[in-house]
């Protein structure tokens, strides 16, 4: 900003320095983390403006922070062991399953054929359908969550693992036969390694597709759980302490989803680990 | 023609054959027309043998039966005196495509051979990084294949082939895939390897220049049925020179092989390069 000034061409030095002002303050504008920022604050500005009009009907971000912090430990955390309890272990067996399901369906035509037409109709059915007779089978207890979430979570992980199977490169393949690989260690050691990203991809799906099921279960049976928390608290007309259950319910679900994205590119990049770059050949 | 190939067989039978290929056919369905038919071939031992044919003459098809991943429909494969059926571990295949499995890093694609026949993690990354010093790429055991240029890759593929120690390997056009100037590199190398090891490798290629190069013997094929036109022996001395493309017998034999694939393979798809 100090640059001596140019006799010659003090035009030229004072639109320089101008210019790099310009470009800073562009730069800083345009950066991904100023955006989220400046987005975060005018949202909840907004929020909170137009939140405090009618406190009978909507909520503002103080309150339900507050409630937040005051209601986590008392209330919130035993709803969420009660959700994410069944959804752990049906997201488990839906993602072990449905691996097993979609290579058998990949390595066999049989199993193919003569699964298919129901994974298919299942998968375009919405699994939430189910839930009144789920019900009335399973009660109104963990038995009835953990069968929703199977359910929802399991046919994208069945249809993107079969996928990824049928996508592996037929010349890996052939590599594997050539070193008189056995059909077990090529099925595992290649056509389900190479699909693995896919089948993550998959999981990502079904668990959000099991977050669903599992919430609608809660709110439909009133047993227990965030579900269960979220609809009495609209009932009640206690819309801040509802607002703090779901704020809880998305960041969950966020981080989980982050971490299997993680998990996702990892497999399909594992180069990516490490920081080695990619390196011209030197000589012969 | 026939004559020349009883002729080779007589002269060959006393040495010991790696490869002994009799009668080799392959036809996809009743109804297409055959894609090899009554093909021969052999390769003594330490001895290099290039298939050289014009594109679809149905030379990979030999070679991939030989490797055992497709299974012929008539005529027998020996390797090393016994029949062979499908794959095994005496013989190794380096491919076009360089084939490495992107989530491995080099040197554990190097030592898949060996992770198949079930010797132990320490033991194999050993001896695969002892055939990837040979191929010159010590300093890249840890890097994935998207961080390697092809022609690095395709070093991984031959270190990959060399590390079961294989008594015959089979090679598909592994160059093709390549520039100019890293095909050369890889050609000087594979000679080099060759010499030390006393390799005995069938190679499959549509390149006259590096069949006449590399070989000790080029089997010309035609296409529709595949099979053998004629056999030539190179007679250029090894090592092979600087300036071996100005050798009399280089000329001559390009020129032979050159007739042969422009006339009885009507001309086309015939790579001079």
């Amino acid at each position: 900003m100090s640059a001596p000034i140019d006799e010659t061409s003090p035009l030229g030095v004072a639109s320089a320095s101008s210019e790099g002002i310009r470009s800073t303050v562009v730069r800083f504008v345009k950066n991904k983390w100023t955006l989220r920022v400046l987005s975060l604050i005018a949202v909840i500005a907004l929020w909170e403006y137009f939140g405090r009009i009618d406190p009978l009907k909507a909520s503002y971000p103080t309150q339900f922070l507050s409630l937040l912090v005051e209601d986590f430990v008392p209330r919130i955390l035993p709803a969420a062991g009660e959700t994410f309890g069944p959804l752990g272990m049906g997201f488990a067996i839906a993602s072990v399953a449905g691996i097993l399901i979609g290579v058998l369906m990949a390595a066999n035509k049989s199993v193919d054929v003569a699964l298919s037409p129901y994974i298919v109709a299942i998968y375009a059915t919405p699994r939430i359908a189910l839930l009144p007779v789920l019900i009335l089978w399973l009660g109104v207890g963990f038995d009835v969550r953990l069968a929703i979430v199977i359910l929802s979570a399991i046919f994208p992980v069945i249809l993107n693992t079969y996928l990824g199977c049928k996508e592996v490169n037929s010349s890996l393949v052939d590599v594997g036969r050539s070193f008189n690989a056995n059909r077990w260690t090529i099925s595992t050691k290649i056509v389900l390694r190479s699909s693995m990203p896919y089948a993550i991809a998959g999981i990502r799906v079904g668990f959000g597709r099991g977050l669903i099921g599992i919430i609608i279960a809660e709110i439909l049976t009133a047993g227990a759980g965030l579900g269960n928390l979220i609809n009495d608290d609209a009932r009640y007309y206690d819309i801040g302490a509802m607002f703090s259950v779901i704020i809880v319910l998305g960041a969950a679900a966020l981080i989980f989803t982050a971490a299997l994205q993680y998990v996702e590119l990892r497999l399909a990049q594992p180069w990516r680990r490490r920081r080695t770059r990619p390196q011209k050949e030197v000589g012969a | 023609m026939t004559e020349i190939l009883e002729d080779r067989v007589n002269t060959r039978s006393g040495e010991s054959l790696i490869l002994e290929v009799r009668g080799l056919g392959k036809i996809y369905g009743p109804s297409s027309a055959p894609v090899l038919q009554g093909l021969d071939l052999e390769v003594a031992n330490g001895e290099f043998v290039s298939i050289l044919g014009p594109s679809g003459c149905g030379k990979t098809t030999a070679l991939r039966a030989v490797a055992g991943l497709v299974e012929q429909s008539e005529g027998t494969i020996r390797v090393n005196g016994r029949e062979s059926r499908g794959p095994s571990t005496d013989k190794a295949m380096v491919f076009q495509g360089f084939n490495l499995f992107p989530w491995m890093t080099a040197v554990e694609n190097a030592a898949f051979g060996l992770e198949i026949q079930g010797v132990s993690k320490k033991e194999r990354t050993r001896r695969a990084a002892e055939y990837m010093a040979l191929v010159g790429l010590s300093d890249r055991l840890d890097h994935y294949p998207s961080q390697l240029s092809g022609g690095q890759q395709q070093r991984v593929g031959l270190a990959r082939a060399l590390a079961i120690e294989p008594k015959l390997l089979l090679m598909d056009e592994p160059f093709g895939a390549l520039d100019a100037l890293t095909r050369e590199q890889l050609q000087g190398m594979l000679i080099d390897i060759c010499a030390q090891k006393g390799l005995s490798v069938l190679f499959v290629t549509h390149s006259i220049d590096e069949a006449i190069y590399l070989s000790d013997r080029i089997l010309v094929m035609g296409a529709n049925p595949g099979r053998v036109l004629e056999t030539f022996d190179v007679t250029l001395e090894r090592p092979r020179l600087e300036n071996w493309r100005g050798e009399p017998d280089y000329v001559e034999l390009r020129e032979a092989a050159w007739r042969l694939l422009d006339v009885k393979a009507g001309g086309t798809n015939v790579g001079a390069d």
